[in-house]
């Protein structure tokens, strides 16, 4: 591209080590949004030396970070995230609308029922239910510390903090944390409340297959998406893995 | 003289108000540029974008890349990495996807201005 350059210097190895701690301090952590704009800065930099080439690295520097408002990286990063959020989110969405398709939804009315008879048998259905919440809940919090672990020994061998793995994090976190919150306490009052009939467990029914299936997705399916994007990203940014 | 210059994105200038027109239709410039240069960095699209217009759009870091991402993560651009001099470039280029949305924002584009044109040019009358 014809910048209407006309001087040859080129911002060094020394002072893109520089951008990259720079985009550091401003908390953008990650290595491939930090990557984006540190290109973005070099080359702006390289602009100005075109024009004025005594002007310092600092100062050029200094010019062209105004040049992203007030809140410096923190828009782009917070675009970022919620744009890489929404993806996944309408990923998991697609693929738990997958079971409500044939042959896949037979499955799905056939686990409702089996639930609901075993529910409907008990003598204690309110307990019962309270009981498979619980159950939920922990092992949602196992399978994310076991993604985290995982996660951590990813991050040693790269070496870097990459974005996916921030949302993965919050992808797979935020339900445990919902239900320690308050989650559990809202369902206990509800079941305090509300009387044990044919409905109520057959709505309790749909509900915790629902809930399971959204489990399957995060704790198996979404795993695997993930680390193929992983590979991908990293592969991208000619990191050896 | 003072040349005015029209803002897309985020900055104190007075000219800002003017932006509101424009914000509308960045991703549609980025799309009709990348369309057109098959695959562009984000400078680089800051930069075309002021050659084109001769300075008068400029688009701020601070709306193109939010734009960039968005369109990304809806499967509207692709993206590839390359080794630049000392360092790693980011390069978008539109998907199969991303060449049929520009075809229809483009499209949409044109009836906007061709409404606009209707509803605010004079009406003449014999």
């Amino acid at each position: 591209m014809n910048t209407g350059k006309t001087a040859d210097r080129r911002v060094n190895e020394t002072e893109i080590e520089k951008l990259y701690a720079f985009t550091g301090q401003h908390y953008v952590a990650y290595y491939d949004v930090q990557t984006e704009l540190v290109d973005h800065l070099a080359n702006a930099i390289e602009a100005q030396w075109a024009i004025n080439p005594a002007i310092s690295f600092d100062e050029a520097l200094k010019i062209e970070f105004r040049k992203f408002g007030v809140f410096g990286f923190t828009t782009i990063l917070e675009e970022r995230q919620a744009a890489l959020t929404g993806k996944y989110n309408r990923r998991i969405l697609a693929e738990f609308r997958r079971f409500f398709r044939l042959p896949k939804i037979i499955l799905v009315i056939a686990t409702v029922y089996v639930v609901f008879q075993l529910l409907n048998r008990s003598d204690y259905p309110d307990y019962s239910i309270l009981g498979l919440f619980v159950i939920t809940f922990f092992i949602e919090g196992i399978a994310a510390f076991l993604w985290l672990n995982k996660n951590k020994k990813q991050q040693k061998i790269t070496g870097k903090k990459w974005l996916l793995e921030s949302i993965m994090k919050n992808i797979y976190f935020s339900f445990p944390l919902l239900f320690l919150s308050n989650g559990f306490n809202i369902i206990y009052q509800i079941m305090n409340k509300i009387e044990m009939g044919f409905r109520t467990i057959l709505l309790f029914s749909i509900l915790l297959v629902l809930l399971y299936l959204f489990l399957y997705i995060r704790m198996k399916i979404l795993p695997k998406i993930f680390q193929e994007e992983m590979n991908e990203i990293v592969k991208k940014h000619q990191i050896i893995k | 003289m003072h040349k005015k210059i029209m803002y897309i994105g985020v900055g104190k200038n007075q000219e800002m108000k003017n932006s509101q027109l424009y914000k509308g239709s960045l991703n549609t410039i980025i799309m009709r540029l990348l369309e057109e240069n098959g695959r562009m960095y984000g400078y680089e699209i800051t930069q075309k974008v002021k050659e084109i217009t001769k300075g008068d759009l400029n688009v701020t870091e601070g709306a193109l890349y939010p734009a960039l991402h968005k369109l990304e993560a809806e499967g509207f651009l692709d993206v590839e990495m390359e080794k630049v001099d000392n360092r790693l470039r980011k390069y978008y280029r539109l998907t199969a996807s991303g060449e049929q949305e520009t075809v229809n924002r483009l499209a949409e584009l044109e009836t906007f201005i061709k409404n606009m044109q209707v509803l605010v040019k004079p009406k003449f009358q014999i």
